[in-house]
């Protein structure tokens, strides 16, 4: 009798540890993701980003968020705002056109380019950032337009603003 | 960088894949400086990679991309020796400038262009210091 309830904690104390587990790993990436989606979806809707972005694609859906397609890599903390490497990588051969837009500058729409037949992925350009803000990549894809976005923080000699 | 020069490095990356790296001098001034001197704004607009007559790569700048602008991208299909790759850019000045060249790779699959050489060659270092470099290097494998 005594054995039996021991087992029945051990199991119960078990299942604890391994939700517990679960939700301390699980529900971070939850909280990101759908974080990303929020913001991606503020900076879509902003009236400038947008403006340029219906100039150069019109009236089409974008899939926000996260694909394997398309990437886009920038740094976490730009110690320089002047020189900001962006990198754009993902499937080969995959986008026709991209556009880069920064939020906080004074004209968002800072890079936009086709890239025919003869030009793949892997794609890398330097920027210049006014201040932290998110960056905003959008690339014409086989799956439509995907929006992907990047929170750079850019610090000039400490902390960020 | 000299302004409107051009450098072109053609090598491979890591998955052996040809990588087309370019360097434009040119201030990308944007206008916004409050303080005097004030520059007038002076920034590329567009940029476009040829090769063989047959575009590659276009691009709409605004003066948000940095000074002495980079690009960097792989190559499709790997280029071979005696193709003409063409680099042009326009100005908001409208300014128009445009460079060909003939690929020749050395044995390691690399390719490098200079435009300072080739426009100026009396330029290159003097004797002297080459000199200097060589002592420099020589303890070097």
């Amino acid at each position: 009798m005594n054995q039996e309830l021991d087992k029945t904690r051990r199991l119960l104390l078990k299942a604890g540890l391994t939700l517990s587990v679960f939700s301390k790993t699980f529900t971070p990436i939850a909280h990101a993701s759908t974080n990303s989606i929020s913001t991606l979806s503020a900076l879509l809707s902003d009236t400038d980003i947008f403006s340029e972005l219906y100039a150069l694609y019109g009236d089409r859906a974008y899939s926000i968020g996260e694909s394997d397609i398309i990437v886009l890599r920038a740094p976490d903390i730009a110690e320089n705002g002047q020189v900001v490497s962006i990198k754009l990588i993902g499937e080969s051969n995959a986008i026709s056109s991209f556009a880069l837009l920064a939020k906080s500058n004074q004209r968002p729409l800072l890079a936009s380019g086709t890239l025919h037949s003869a030009c793949d992925l892997p794609l890398a350009l330097r920027v210049k950032l006014r201040r932290t803000s998110e960056i905003l990549l959008v690339a014409d894809t086989y799956q439509g337009l995907i929006a992907v976005h990047s929170q750079v923080k850019v610090t000039i000699g400490c902390g960020g603003f | 960088m000299r302004e409107n020069s051009l450098r072109v490095l053609i090598a491979l990356d890591s998955e052996y894949q040809q990588v087309f790296k370019a360097l434009i001098g040119h201030p990308m001034d944007d206008g916004y400086r409050v303080n005097a001197p004030a520059v007038e704004a002076n920034y590329i607009k567009k940029v476009a990679v040829f090769v063989d007559d047959v575009v590659c790569l276009t691009m709409d700048w605004n003066e948000n991309v940095s000074k002495n602008p980079f690009i960097s991208f792989r190559l499709f299909r790997p280029l071979l020796d005696g193709q003409i790759l063409t680099v042009s850019w326009r100005d908001n000045r409208a300014q128009e400038i445009s460079y060909d060249f003939v690929v020749t790779f050395n044995p390691y699959g690399r390719f490098v262009f200079r435009s300072d050489e080739h426009a100026n060659p009396e330029s290159r270092r003097e004797p002297e210091m080459q000199k200097k470099a060589a002592c420099k290097n020589r303890h070097r494998p």
